[in-house]
């Protein structure tokens, strides 16, 4: 049996640059944002999303390069 | 396929793990060489951290050039219950030197990706960082290590298929 095409997030407009954003449960809508990851999800929460997917998103000027950690 | 089942309630349980793909996120951006159409794709996939009186659920970013798992701490505690140990410490550094924070670590930590009606659920290592510049990083502790992964650049999507380490369960929903 084939799946129907699935649904494809939204692209992050630039507005939300570097900040928290929490998408709803299903990925398709941005619920809330914030500079603080504690206030974005609050925020989600307050707007009736128990379930947010919490999400950095990129500045838009500024790429994220890699990392490397040392015990 | 190879596996076994047993049915449980509405739940077939199965000893055997198929792919499963997530597509790039893709980010508006001040167009600039290598992104000139504005547009960044990054690849993050939906994961849950697991704990025993709560769930977090973040979009996190597979990070092949990152040695460990880890995730903000803000929040943890006190919707997952999960416990960091503050004297188990370590330390984390960028490419530039002069970027430096600290990780803590907790026990028992178990992570979560579902898909459609897929679920695997595993335990995992996971780091705990005070800073929340960067997204929630899959790295090779915890997980790189249980996956054998294909990014596909063409298509902005990638696909997760456990291999013979991963050291969790996966669960295919069907009513």
């Amino acid at each position: 049996m084939q799946s129907a095409k699935e649904e494809i997030s939204p692209t992050v407009p630039i507005e939300y640059s570097g900040k928290w954003i929490a998408w709803s449960a299903d990925h398709m809508r941005i619920v809330s944002s914030s500079d603080s990851l504690h206030e974005a999800r609050q925020k989600a929460f307050d707007l009736g999303e128990n379930e947010p997917w919490m999400d950095k998103v990129p500045h838009r000027t500024i790429r994220f390069g890699g990392s490397a950690f040392r015990a | 396929m190879d596996g076994q089942s047993a049915s449980q309630d509405n739940t077939i349980w199965w000893i055997c793990f198929p792919r499963v793909k997530f597509e790039y996120k893709k980010t508006n951006v001040i167009p600039a060489p290598g992104f000139e159409s504005g547009e960044l794709y990054q690849t993050k996939i939906p994961i849950v951290l697991v704990g025993p009186t709560g769930n977090l659920r973040f979009e996190a970013l597979v990070d092949t050039g990152s040695d460990q798992t880890i995730f903000p701490r803000t929040d943890v505690k006190e919707i997952t219950g999960i416990v960091i140990d503050k004297n188990l410490k370590s330390e984390v550094k960028g490419r530039l030197e002069h970027h430096n924070e600290s990780l803590y670590f907790a026990h028992n930590t178990k992570l979560q990706i579902s898909k459609d009606q897929e679920i695997y659920e595993f335990p995992a290592p996971i780091w705990f960082s005070d800073e929340e510049n960067s997204p929630a990083i899959l790295g090779h502790s915890g997980f790189l290590e249980y996956f054998t992964i294909t990014f596909d650049g063409e298509n902005h999507e990638l696909t997760l298929e456990p291999n013979k380490n991963f050291p969790g369960t996966s669960k295919k929903l069907a009513w």
